[in-house]
């Protein structure tokens, strides 16, 4: 089959060996690669029983048949493990140049097993595969790493995947860190690499990748790059920090921990300014025409000399609105640090929020935080950056993330946290858009907004903001879609649905059909997304997750939006239930939750999950 | 005759230029056999790296095999691949580092305009590689620093 490298990268760091295995065209062709490949992979190799810093977890790096092709916005990878932070299915994504490289020195995904007796990073130059000393970049933030490693291997274009202090010391929101500022920040696959001692992944690929006809692939992209440039205008001059004014305009910017879903200061951090003030120049990951990503330079106050790639909107929203700072320059330094040290900048700023609140409310005190920790403050903020990275002090709570660290301080602090799954929130308030809720409840990873990015067509106008009506098909649609998205692997902005005159599906089958030489419809890629989910689930299931762990937080139904176009609203918890019941209906799954028999066969999933 | 200009403070390191390049030259998408590459300079920049052209090339005068001949129509050095044996000297001599051994053929490569009509250029979306008359290249160059200058480098930037 065309589109892949053919093989898988085994590594077994506990016995300081590697070895390659081909990858199984029925499982390319039932999984696509990406996601469906790793969770293939977690489900028959990692069981429930697997702590997951323990040397028994697995890391997996994968592919899919894009990367590495001129199909445009095709530079993702998946990285697939059992969460630390919310102990089940984990995954997440990061763009920039590794993906086609690794494609390129002939491999489809790299699994990573056990624990090396002392720090190591593995080099991967084509065949060349070495476990190597990290003994001098151990302790170094990923910037460092990235520029030693290179001048190590005298690779001076090998591209580098490492973690920062920050999964060294197993904070469980680290991120995996890339090309100075692209991150696979969620769930703290930073923190399962730093319980292996495995410093970072350099690669260097010279093989090159064949798709079946090159010219109609061409013709083919260049059509995309056209459609996407006229069509993300919005994208490209202001990057996702585009999205802070819209979703301040429809209350749903989650402000002062979850208090407000409108943010006075929003302007003050929203894409216009940034690109008025601190935004220097453009940036793109491999093969896209979008550069979403703003270079940001702070010339003058306390952070001067501050370079840094973003803030992008999740980190607006999170270093932002959600610590109640209107203050750019601060969020560009936290957003910096985080970078650096190896931090997710989503759940980050919920700790730090969540702090404050419990600052507000009396639950914690000066004493407990070690300075005065209020909302608004960015200065507090950024110092306490460094303390969770150090687990230091107080950073030692937070570093555990909000649902942990909620158990650990007590005294109500339980109900203040904000999650799902133990997994914090992205930027879109659910009680402003009740779709959001149900995305959050029913994304395999806890809280997040990528599995059903329902928010879109709420703005759009495509569905009703405050109604159960079509939210259930509409969250299943997107979930099974970005499964399919997600083990491609394309980016989301390649492939946004509502986009206009492509239909999505079509798009997927065209851009599969192309690099692969395998014809598929829709209906082939519906049943693969499908399954994904089915099998995700099914990893939580067998982790013991029902009914009840979809459940919102308390908040989200008991207490109403504080201000704003959204003032008053909730989620009521029957209107939820409603929703919920659907879903799972229209998923084939049982009123608690569980996968039904007959799905398992429809999928074709019966043999694999018992 | 028609130059290839580079604008780097316009390049945003999107590699699409190495993806048709190595389509284009090499039935496949490998950027390692591109004949123009991207460097990129953190923070600051990405420089796209191509042949620039010269009238009196280097590679020209240093081969031994006198495997690279004057093209008149198009005004470029061009490397005869059923000439040259693979010694290097022009990738060693070239000023830019814009000539590379083709590791599998043997041969010296480096670009030669796709006879005319660059793939790079037509694949570039930010307007960091142009293929225009020497004069309109002049203009263009004047006005973008003018616009840096005044409008900010912003304004400059997002003008295709």
């Amino acid at each position: 089959m065309f589109g892949y490298a053919g093989r898988i990268l085994r590594v077994e760091l506990s016995a300081e060996k590697v070895r390659t295995e081909p990858l199984s065209e029925a499982v390319a062709r039932t999984y696509i690669g990406g996601l469906g490949l790793g969770a293939r992979i977690l489900f028959d190799e990692v069981s429930a029983s697997t702590d997951p810093l323990s040397p028994a977890n697995k890391l997996i790096v994968a592919l899919g048949p894009v990367n590495g092709t001129g199909v445009p916005a095709s530079s993702r990878f998946a990285v697939v493990f059992k969460s630390p932070l919310t102990r089940i299915f984990g995954h997440s994504y990061c763009g920039g140049y590794f993906a086609p490289e690794l494609k390129y020195a002939g491999y489809d995904a790299v699994v990573v097993e056990g624990v090396a007796k002392s720090p190591v990073y593995l080099s991967i130059l084509d065949d060349d595969v070495k476990i190597r000393d990290a003994g001098k970049v151990w302790g170094r933030d990923t910037f460092e790493t990235e520029d030693i490693i290179r001048s190590d291997l005298g690779e001076p274009d090998a591209q580098v995947l490492c973690i920062g202090p920050a999964g060294e010391n197993l904070v469980r929101f680290a991120s995996l860190n890339h090309s100075r500022g692209r991150q696979a920040g969620r769930c703290g696959a930073g923190a399962v690499m730093g319980s292996k001692r495995l410093k970072a992944i350099a690669v260097r690929g010279t093989g090159g990748l064949e798709v079946p006809d090159i010219e109609k692939l061409e013709r083919a992209a260049e059509e995309w790059r056209i459609y996407m440039i006229s069509k993300l205008t919005s994208l490209i001059r202001y990057g996702t920090p585009a999205m802070t004014g819209a979703s301040n305009s429809h209350g749903a910017l989650p402000t002062r921990y979850w208090e407000t879903g409108t943010f006075e200061g929003a302007e003050k951090i929203g894409g216009e300014r940034m690109r008025g003030s601190i935004v220097r120049r453009d940036r793109s990951c491999f093969s896209c025409p979008v550069r979403c990503g703003k270079m940001s330079y702070l010339a003058t106050g306390p952070f001067a000399e501050t370079v840094v790639e973003g803030p992008e909107y999740e980190t607006l929203y999170a270093l932002g609105s959600l610590c109640g700072n209107d203050d750019l320059a601060s969020i560009a330094k936290a957003n910096d640090l985080c970078d650096r040290l190896g931090l997710d900048t989503m759940t980050t700023g919920n700790v730090l929020a969540f702090a404050m609140a419990c600052t507000e409310r009396g639950i914690l005190t000066t004493q407990d935080t070690g300075r005065a920790f209020r909302f608004g403050d960015g200065e507090a903020m950024v110092e306490m950056v460094k303390r969770i990275a150090k687990r230091e002090g107080f950073g030692d709570v937070l570093a555990e993330g909000v649902k942990w660290a909620a158990e650990k301080i007590g005294h109500g602090a339980e109900r203040l946290a904000v999650h799902v799954k133990g997994l914090e929130p992205a930027a879109y308030e659910p009680r402003a858009l009740w779709g959001m809720a149900l995305a959050y409840a029913t994304s395999d990873r806890g809280a997040c907004h990528l599995r059903a990015p329902a928010y879109r067509p709420a703005y759009a106008g495509v569905v009703e903001k405050q109604s159960v009506k079509g939210q259930p098909e509409l969250v299943k649609e997107l979930q099974d879609t970005n499964a399919v998205v997600d083990s491609m692997v394309l980016c989301r902005f390649s492939a946004l649905p509502l986009l206009g005159p492509f239909s999505f599906w079509d798009h997927l089958a065209r851009a599969y059909s192309l690099t692969t030489g395998v014809g598929v419809d829709e209906r082939d890629l519906r049943l693969v997304g499908e399954r994904i989910y089915s099998l995700t689930r099914s990893f939580n299931v067998r982790q013991g997750l029902r009914r009840r762990d979809d459940m919102i937080p308390e908040r989200w139904i008991k207490d109403p939006l504080a201000t704003g176009v959204s003032q008053g609203k909730v989620v009521p918890e029957a209107e939820f239930n409603q929703m919920l019941d659907r879903y799972y209906e229209l998923r084939g799954w049982d009123e608690d939750g569980v996968p039904k028999p007959e799905k398992f066969r429809e999928l074709g999933l019966e043999g694999a999950v018992k | 005759m028609l130059e290839l200009a580079v604008f780097p403070e316009k390049c945003v390191g999107c590699r699409l230029c190495e993806l048709a390049c190595s389509a284009a030259h090499e039935g496949k998408y490998n950027p390692k056999l591109s004949r123009i590459r991207v460097v990129t300079v953190h923070p600051v920049s990405d420089i796209p790296v191509v042949c620039v052209h010269c009238k009196k090339p280097r590679c020209l005068e240093v081969c031994p095999s006198e495997a690279i001949r004057w093209d008149k129509d198009l005004g470029i050095a061009k490397v005869d691949g059923s000439i040259c044996v693979g010694c290097s000297t022009c990738v060693r001599e070239c000023p830019f580092e814009a000539m590379v051994l083709h590791p599998a053929k043997n041969v010296a490569i480096k670009c030669e305009l796709c006879g005319g009509k660059p793939k790079c250029v037509a694949a570039c979306p930010t307007g960091a590689l142009v293929y225009a008359e020497p004069a309109t290249i002049d203009s263009m160059r004047k006005q973008e620093y003018a616009a840096r200058a005044t409008k900010g480098v912003e304004e400059s930037v997002l003008r295709k």
